[in-house]
């Protein structure tokens, strides 16, 4: 059975890490999960829970991150547009 | 190799045993599963950690030296807390509360059973909202120089001055429109938040975010809290709808969160 793991193709491999990737970058990029984050971000501070910096700092990654994401949702709209206008 | 007890929340102990088996959710050291412990009518919420890896000093040390352990555990801790909000009426505890065992939890409860208990009840079918609101300084400036009675007497009174003098007198009208506009502004938030309160059940007003942090390009001008029952909440939002309508064009923006765990309405210890 290890021996199997071991000697599994290549490319199989690849694709496993492809996918884990893909889920992560959901998760990373996924607009209405950062939105949730910077909410309960700016609570976690209002709380006192987490000093200034830690919250600038998470907050300059997440509003990142948004952008991102942001640019990905109009970048895949525009691409259906065009494939939409394709096709007819 | 002692065990502490990470606490999340105090629920009633009816709406835990209602729930069979307990909702799975990973713990603070990502190992253990968070459970519960009922204590009579309180059941509190808690995950094992191990001591020498969670003493009181390790976990100062990286609250204070490692920012991002510091960020990716308070936000464990309250996206835990809200998964057990959308289940159970719950009393938040604050961001690392931990206990040296079973026993000294259990006498913490004791101490406090009526005061768990009274907040219990007043939670339930109630919830906490959040209202933040911002204003451009500069449009209501304007406003204030255009409008205001008092800017518009001295301007009035100064019009036959010299340059010279209207030159100084010119910057106490500046300092003047300032103050005004502290008076304007805190006059339409606190109407705005009388009425509001209308709603709720219990309101509390917070200290107001500077600009670094908030990032945003107006001033923070309110900042508060309240305890809505349920009922109230879409006449509570839409409520807010119509201030945002009717006066963002005079610079105001609302900016409003819910249904949050009950942070500032809950009381234990």
């Amino acid at each position: 059975m290890l021996h199997k793991l071991v000697t599994a193709p290549i490319n199989l491999v690849v694709k496993i890490g492809e996918k884990v990737q893909e889920e992560a970058d959901k998760q990373l990029y996924d607009l209405p999960t950062i939105q949730q984050k910077l909410i309960q971000l700016q609570m976690m501070f209002e709380l006192g829970e987490i000093p200034e910096e830690a919250f600038q700092e998470k907050e300059d990654e997440l509003l990142m991150r948004y952008e991102i994401a942001k640019r990905r949702e109009i970048e895949q709209w525009e691409e259906l547009t065009q494939k939409r206008n394709e096709e007819s | 190799m002692g065990e502490l007890l990470y606490l999340y929340g105090l629920i009633p102990t009816k709406e835990a045993a209602a729930i069979e088996p307990f909702p799975s959710y990973k713990g603070f050291d990502g190992e253990h599963s968070l459970y519960p412990i009922a204590f009579d009518q309180v059941t509190a919420v808690v995950s094992k950690l191990d001591a020498d890896t969670y003493s009181e000093k390790v976990i100062q040390e990286k609250m204070e030296q490692d920012m991002s352990w510091l960020q990716e555990k308070a936000f464990h801790h309250h996206e835990t807390v809200a998964a057990l909000y959308e289940e159970f009426t719950i009393i938040p505890l604050k961001f690392c509360t931990i206990y040296k065992g079973e026993e000294s939890l259990q006498a913490a409860i004791e101490i406090n059973k009526e005061k768990i208990e009274n907040s219990l009840t007043l939670l339930q079918g109630n919830e906490e909202w959040n209202v933040k609101i911002y204003c451009d300084d500069t449009e209501l400036k304007k406003g204030i120089s255009e409008t205001n009675e008092s800017v518009k007497a001295k301007k009035q009174e100064i019009s036959h001055l010299s340059p010279g003098r209207q030159f100084f007198e010119k910057k106490k009208i500046d300092q003047l429109i300032e103050k005004e506009l502290e008076l304007h502004k805190n006059k339409v938030c606190e109407e705005i938040h009388d009425k509001l309160k209308e709603l709720s059940l219990y309101d509390s007003v917070k200290k107001n975010w500077s600009k670094d942090v908030t990032g945003a390009a107006e001033q923070m001008a309110w900042n508060s809290v309240f305890l809505l029952p349920s009922l109230q909440i879409t006449k509570f939002v839409n409520e807010i709808e119509e201030l945002q309508q009717r006066l963002e064009n005079k610079g105001w923006k609302f900016e409003v969160t819910g249904p949050w765990p009950p942070y500032h309405f809950s009381s234990f210890a």
